[in-house]
């Protein structure tokens, strides 16, 4: 009799433990079911956003458009942008402001100027991405008025709003910034170098000073100083090849080395052979690599035994460099008599000719 | 022994019901990190542009890596869409694996192709090159011809000839997006060491294709190509992006992923005796990174996107999941050391066992529980409780995550603009529960059993090739 008791507890048991479990399912089902109807009351209000933004724009354009080719036509736009309107105007010119630099770009900065004041305030949010726009916006359309806010954004917390903060001031057209984003490059040590380099590049040849400065600090981060010549190179800084001899003959940082080797195969002259002669024996592949590049460029003729012997490097990345580089040397012939031969790197010679050649 | 079997029967359904609960617990859970991590992305998005980001000199060169095997029906428009991409440098390198038809003569006709020399960069083992070629049309366009060895086999080919710092392997009979290599190589312009990404796999069927660019977006007119439409949505914004969002992705589809060259390369290239060399590929490199101490990043990214061509009839699609299981089998039974275990992070203690218990062990769980229910319902051994709770459980809630993986959709990319295509999914995911749901798991079911049989072999999926736009001189 006990028994039975036992069993109806324990299936009475079962039964509440049954119903509580559906109960649980029951609300989690309700919150997937809120969730779904959360986007879909998103879909409905940002098909409204959508709506009102392409009234918006269509009312904007013509009279920006004119207001670029015409700045005195600027004040006419003004009388469109209704006060609610204002930061979808901001929004607008943004979206142009990218497409466009010099006088333009000053004409749209003059058009929102009236309007970046709340702008402002949102680049001290608590939240990343209102911050993050709130830079992108005043780096673009609001320096040199919002500097200040842009360049703290350089120490924000955030690395994407630090970044956004770098692209906006390397962009600016105000070389002044570049030194201030060189300050900076160890809180962007995690993003590609040659987009670091090519950010730097980017604000010309008056960046040039400071990344050299940089690029000789014998105390700097390797991979800042290495940023540094990649930029240089990229601005075909002449007055860097001494520099960057220095830098291949005495450093040891192999991403450094191999920065300065591609600095030297852009700007190095006959002076700097040496230097670079010296690491076409470097037990590094990646060095080698840029050595011969250099080599092929800055060479002298007696350096195309050496490029025909670094064509049987084991390294097939070494050979096809070493291939490139003599007959950037001038040594198409040799390349010639080789793929004509049934040495091993004949069809690497090919290659190479195939690629003068286009075909 | 009748009342023991009875028992046992009771026990297995509590069980199941564990199981579904459990599922479905970690499905909501990655769909609200996929939530957060999508309204992130989006406002990223915003502050970041892409193409700006992109388009400059940093953008490393990128090698897309597409292995064809028989795709002659569909292999010049896809190399039409490659030829279109929008990004600064970038090679093609389609790899023929021994097509059987006539994918290398139409290759040759269409783009002008030429024996070039080409020596290789890396030396994975491989079958036999028989001849590269290179377009005198487009000097970026290569075509290698080699023996047949299997997809991963020719991936491996391209990898030995790729010559740029990333490489994009995708299949042959996939369209990417004009913008899909701006958006995809964000994760490596962000962090360096980033050795891997993966994007989003979209049903091309139904939709309007005009020189490789996917026009219309529309849902297929077939019934079993919209539910997988709806399956790669719930798969990829609910699934892929909540894992990223944990940072734990453990599968990159093999039809659109991006990879460092060197990591592939070290860690040995793709396994050659896999049908899921995919995801062999991404355990393999967690593997490799973490034993060799090397930083890394696995990532996947919600918004460059890749269409395909997916399996129409019945027979098709069970195959396709019977290899898709074997894969997932093979991936992770060869990689088993990693299973809870704390020295391969987050892919070891939260993806792999999820993979290994939920996706690998959850079908025949699944497909045996739905048997047990029925058993127990039709002899009327359980209560009106148990039942409440099991069609809640195993159906009510997976029709809410299947509708909370669209809200995804419409949250963030609505690429169905259609409203009518909009409350067809939200049928859909009513109706996959009632019927696709349950054959799936028994394919699922019959491909652990193949794999554990060792069944090898891909299977062939005939291509109609993609719905041209009306008037185009390709229309098939």
């Amino acid at each position: 009799m006990s028994n039975v008791v036992g069993l109806v507890e324990a299936m009475g048991l079962r039964t509440s433990a049954l119903w509580l479990l559906a109960l649980v399912v029951g609300a989690l089902i309700l919150m997937a079911l809120a969730f779904a109807a959360y986007a879909v009351y998103l879909r409905i209000h940002s098909d409204r956003r959508q709506r009102l933004w392409a009234q918006l724009s269509e009312r904007w354009e013509g009279p920006v458009l004119l207001a670029l080719s015409d700045p005195g036509s600027a004040p006419r736009v003004y009388q469109l942008v209704a006060p609610q309107h204002r930061l979808h105007f901001v929004r607008f010119a943004l979206e142009y402001a990218r497409r466009v630099r010099g006088e333009e770009r000053r004409v749209l900065q003059k058009l929102v100027e009236p309007y970046l004041a709340p702008i402002a305030r949102r680049a001290a949010s608590r939240a990343v991405e209102v911050r993050t726009r709130a830079v992108q916006t005043l780096g673009t359309l609001g320096l040199p008025r919002y500097a200040p806010e842009v360049l703290k954004a350089l120490d924000d917390p955030s690395p994407l709003v630090a970044m956004v903060a770098a692209r906006a001031l390397a962009s600016s057209e105000h070389p002044e910034h570049a030194a201030h984003v060189l300050g900076h490059l160890h809180r962007f040590e995690g993003w590609s170098r040659s987009f670091m380099a090519s950010m730097l590049a980017a604000v010309g040849p008056a960046a040039a000073p400071a990344l050299r400065a940089s690029f000789g600090d014998a105390h700097g981060a390797p991979w800042v100083r290495a940023v540094a010549a990649e930029a240089l190179t990229m601005l075909r800084d002449f007055d860097a090849g001494d520099l960057a001899a220095a830098v291949v003959s005495t450093e040891d940082d192999r991403e450094l080395v191999a920065s300065a080797l591609m600095l030297l195969a852009a700007v190095g002259t006959p002076e700097h052979v040496a230097a670079v002669r010296a690491r076409c024996a470097s037990p590094d592949n990646v060095v080698r690599v840029h050595a011969l590049d250099a080599l092929g460029i800055v060479g002298e003729e007696g350096d195309l035994p050496r490029l025909l012997g670094a064509m049987s490097d084991p390294s097939p990345w070494v050979a096809i460099h070493a291939a490139r580089g003599l007959r950037a040397a001038g040594g198409t012939r040799l390349l010639r008599d080789l793929s004509d031969s049934d040495h091993p790197r004949a069809a690497l010679a090919r290659q190479v000719l195939g690629e003068e050649a286009g075909t | 022994m009748s009342t023991l079997v009875w028992q046992a029967l009771g026990t297995f359904n509590w069980v199941v019901l564990a199981y579904f609960i459990v599922l479905n617990a970690v499905y909501l859970i990655t769909s609200l990190f996929a939530f957060g991590a999508l309204r992130r992305y989006a406002r990223r998005l915003k502050s970041l542009d892409l193409a700006d980001l992109v388009r400059g000199a940093g953008a490393p060169p990128i090698t897309l890596l597409a292995p064809a095997y028989n795709e002659e029906a569909t292999c010049v428009e896809v190399v039409r869409s490659l030829l279109t991409l929008d990004y600064p440098e970038y090679e093609i390198i389609v790899v023929n694996d021994g097509s059987t038809d006539r994918t290398l003569e139409r290759l040759v006709a269409e783009f002008n192709l030429k024996p070039t020399a080409r020596i290789a960069t890396a030396f994975l083992d491989t079958q036999p090159v028989r001849q590269i070629y290179r377009s005198r049309r487009h000097a970026n366009l290569w075509i290698i011809d080699k023996e047949n060895g299997g997809k991963a086999d020719a991936l491996n080919a391209g990898v030995n000839f790729c010559r740029t710092p990333l490489f994009c392997a995708m299949d042959a009979d996939s369209l990417l997006e004009r913008e899909a290599l701006v958006r995809i190589v964000r994760p490596f312009l962000e962090d360096a060491h980033t050795v891997a990404a993966g994007g989003i796999l979209r049903i091309a069927n139904g939709c309007v294709v005009d020189h490789g660019q996917v026009l219309d977006v529309r849902l297929p007119r077939n019934l079993w190509a919209r539910f997988q439409v709806l399956e790669y949505l719930r798969a990829f914004l609910s699934g892929r992006m909540g894992w990223d969002a944990l940072r734990a992705t453990l599968v990159i589809s093999g039809a659109f992923g991006m990879f460092r060259r060197s990591t592939v390369v070290d860690a040995g290239g793709y396994a050659t005796d896999t049908v899921g060399e995919d995801m062999e590929l991404v355990v393999r490199l967690h593997r490799h990174c973490r034993e060799h101490g090397i930083p890394y990043a696995i990532h996947f990214v919600p918004d460059p996107v890749a269409w395909t061509e997916c399996p129409e009839t019945l027979r098709q699609l069970a195959r396709q999941r019977d290899r898709w299981q074997r894969g997932l089998f093979q991936s992770l039974t060869r990689h088993r050391v990693m299973l809870m275990n704390s020295r391969y992070g987050r892919a070891g203690l939260l993806a792999f066992p999820y993979f290994f218990f939920l996706e690998m062990l959850g079908p025949v769980v699944e497909a045996l529980g739905y048997v047990a229910f029925a058993v127990a319902v039709l002899s009327g051994r359980t209560d009106y409780a148990y039942v409440v709770a099991f069609l809640m459980v195993a159906i009510v809630l997976g029709v809410a995550l299947s509708i909370a993986a669209v809200a995804l959709e419409e949250l963030s990319f609505r690429r169905y603009p259609r409203l009518k295509d909009l409350l067809s999914l939200f049928a859909l995911a009513l109706a996959e529960n009632l019927g696709y749901r349950q054959l799936t798991a028994w394919w699922r079911v019959k491909g652990t059993w193949s794999a554990l049989r060792g069944v090898e072999g891909w299977g062939r999926m005939a291509r109609k090739g993609f719905t041209l736009v009306e008037g185009t001189d390709d229309e098939r």
